[in-house]
């Protein structure tokens, strides 16, 4: 018997594993991963990009690992990106690490969409800071375009050629930009983690761990303070007791030999698919449809971030595989509603570097270099040439698009798979159209010699929000402010599943704030906690 | 087999081509990337490495327009083996600069962020709309 079992090691297992185990709680945590070792990473090697193509894809239909479960994504515009391992996602992101802005956690009251969420960014505020100060951020205060908040940790990483060439551009349109504030060590940070040397694939893993994830951050210091972690665990369903209350979990272990861990509190942080797909996996006499869904809202209000992609072409040498590759500068000029647009909420633009040979030669940010006749001309204009703006938009909340099980589709347990059903309102369409034009406007400013755009990159399922919503009404949320589960007093949602809306950043940064309040709840509430008899 | 790699990757006066560097050995090999090559070679007609360049081109855009998932397997494969191949890693050093190793473990020299950049952006207002909870922190 445990205090609290937490599925799920990444971002937000992480984060909420330390702050419990710091209160002074039990806490047993199980990952369907294993533990990533530095020395192994791809980068080290010669064909690291090939690793990229097919054992570290970031899409686990092509991943295919054993510790995966496939995704069906027959009816989803966009792909699913997920890693499973001590780390989960951060093992392969590009740490991004902006938070939301304070209009973020009210568009019903200011915009008249989506839903305002129970919690400001007041709130979240002081949790901010202590996630930054885990992670290790390097960024610089004084941007306009966010609240003031407390000096990053380190300073900012390099702009590069192409960074320092769009900078101007902006400048020349007046249009705002900043550098990012990312999760990586531009300086030693942490235990034993050294500072970036811009090798560029940081979605590889970092031998250095200067690239921030909770396998190196989080980890080290909550196995410390007690955390029993064990991996190679899969769970496949939630066990509730007479009284609806949740009991334990159940799991393959890696032999296939069914385990079960009980529990006083479960907390889920698997994310918006993982999770959505345990509580639907997760069926009783008192929870037909899936645990906690009696308003039928678990795995729906599947969000992610679409993103529209302009890449600029330049005569003279970028050479973006340099510097890690996702993060530079950002513009959020067009970030908020503005009644003369044709759309509702807005987005950011953020710069990203480019590929090596092979993902230039495949495409990516780029069409593909064809084949045939000219390809060697044609990879020789764009190679180290390039850079590109993501237009990263708000998706705003509907119930259609969702998470399912799948009919046909199991994982390696046999359990069945998550299945996305998944498409692009209006809105977003113009938003992302919008911001292609603007995109655009930018390169040319800057003296691209060719430009090229993606309406949609479909391979940008990385951000997987909303599927167990928080809010105050338990009619139409199926968490209180939180992350407590209003039907399942004892259920937590720890990730992005919780997000009411999805803002139009990167989300980690708030999904661990929101860990780390949402431990700090409990551990508040300890006294007067229900759990299962 | 080398008449299909090349005309994939024709080869010019700076690359050699596929043929010329192992590929069709390294892709019949490869645990990811010999289904796909052997499928696509299944596909080809007879006589395809007697065919002038413009013929097997024409012949290959066919499989491509009727097996595209296949073929942009064999794509994936045959660009991935090629540009990872130290021959040509060398001369794409040679060429631009990038080097022939690993990305780690010593990366590459970027200059360090330069605050000179920041003067117009840091002089602009406040551009994050106000919430009540904003007003009243």
């Amino acid at each position: 018997m445990t205090d609290v079992v937490i599925v799920g090691a990444g971002a937000s297992g992480g984060a909420a594993a330390w702050r419990l185990a710091r209160a002074g709680f039990k806490v047993t945590c199980l990952e369907q991963g294993g533990w990533i070792d530095p020395d192994a990473t791809p980068s080290l090697r010669p064909d690291w990009e090939i690793a990229r193509q097919t054992t570290h894809h970031p899409n686990p239909n092509v991943r295919a690992a054993p510790q995966d479960y496939p995704v069906d994504d027959t009816e989803a515009a966009i792909k699913p990106f997920l890693y499973n391992a001590v780390g989960g996602s951060t093992i392969l992101w590009g740490a991004h690490f902006p938070r939301f802005r304070p209009s973020d956690f009210r568009t019903k009251t200011l915009d008249g969409v989506g839903d305002d969420w129970p919690i400001s960014y007041e709130d979240l505020a002081p949790y901010y800071e202590e996630n930054d100060r885990m992670m290790g951020v390097s960024g610089l205060a004084g941007d306009p375009g966010n609240p003031p908040r407390d000096k990053r940790q380190m300073p900012p990483v390099p702009m590069g050629r192409a960074g320092e060439r769009m900078a101007g551009a902006f400048d020349q349109l007046g249009w705002h930009w900043w550098p990012a504030d990312v999760a990586i060590n531009t300086e030693p940070y942490g235990e034993g983690r050294g500072a970036c040397n811009n090798c560029g694939p940081c979605d590889l893993g970092c031998p250095h761990g200067a690239r921030s994830a909770t396998d190196v951050s989080y980890w080290p210091q909550a196995i410390a303070a007690g955390v029993q972690l064990i991996t190679g665990a899969r769970v496949f369903e939630v066990e509730i007791d007479a009284q609806g209350k949740a009991s334990g979990v159940v799991w393959y272990d890696r032999q296939g030999q069914v385990q079960r861990t009980r529990a006083g509190v479960v907390a889920l942080a698997s994310n918006g698919l993982g999770t959505a797909r345990l509580m639907l996996l997760s069926t009783s006499k008192r929870f037909p449809n899936g645990l906690a869904n009696d308003t039928d809202l678990v795995g729906r209000r599947l969000m992610h971030h679409p993103t529209g992609m302009v890449t600029g072409r330049f005569l003279d040498e970028m050479d973006g595989w340099a510097g890690p590759f996702a993060v530079s500068i950002l513009s959020q000029q067009f970030y908020e509603t503005d009644i003369t647009r044709d759309f509702v909420r807005g987005y950011q633009m953020q710069l990203l570097r480019s590929d090596g040979p092979v993902g230039t030669a495949v495409g990516g940010y780029l069409p593909r270099v064809p084949w045939g006749q000219g390809h060697h001309a044609r990879f020789r204009d764009v190679f180290g040439h390039t850079a590109s703006l993501t237009v990263t938009t708000e998706d705003l909340p509907r119930m259609e698009n969702r998470v399912i099980l799948s009919t046909h589709l199991t994982d390696g347990d046999g359990i069945p798979a998550p299945k996305m059903i998944y498409s692009l309102d209006d809105n977003t369409k113009k938003m992302i159209t919008h911001g292609i034009d603007r995109a655009t406007e930018a390169f040319n400013v800057a003296g691209a010699a060719d430009i090229a755009t993606q309406s949609l990159v479909a391979d940008a399922g990385f951000h997987l929000l909303g599927t167990a919503c928080m809010g105050s009404d338990q009619a139409t949320s199926v968490t209180d402010l939180n992350s407590r589960t209003h039907s399942v007093p004892n259920l937590l949602i720890l990730d992005g599943s919780v997000f009411t809306t999805a803002a139009a950043l990167n989300p980690t940064s708030t999904i661990q704030a929101l860990a780390l309040r949402a431990a700090d709840a409990l551990t508040r509430d300890r006294s007067n906690m229900q759990v299962a008899s | 087999m080398s008449a299909l790699l090349n005309t994939l990757i024709p080869g010019d006066a700076d690359f050699p081509t596929p043929g010329a560097v192992g590929l069709h050995d390294a892709l019949l090999m490869h645990v990811r990337f010999a289904e796909p090559y052997s499928k696509v070679t299944s596909l080809l007609p007879k006589g395809f490495a007697l065919l002038s360049q413009e013929e097997r081109s024409k012949a290959l855009i066919q499989i491509e327009q009727k097996h595209p998932s296949i073929f942009n397997r064999l794509i994936v494969g045959v660009y991935s083996l090629y540009y990872t191949n130290p021959k040509v890693a060398i001369i794409i050093q040679r060429l631009t600069g990038h080097t022939a190793h690993p990305p780690q473990p010593a990366g590459h020299q970027v200059a360090p962020f330069d605050p000179k950049f920041l003067s117009i952006p840091a002089a602009r207002s406040q551009l994050y709309r106000s919430t009540p909870e904003t007003d009243n922190a």
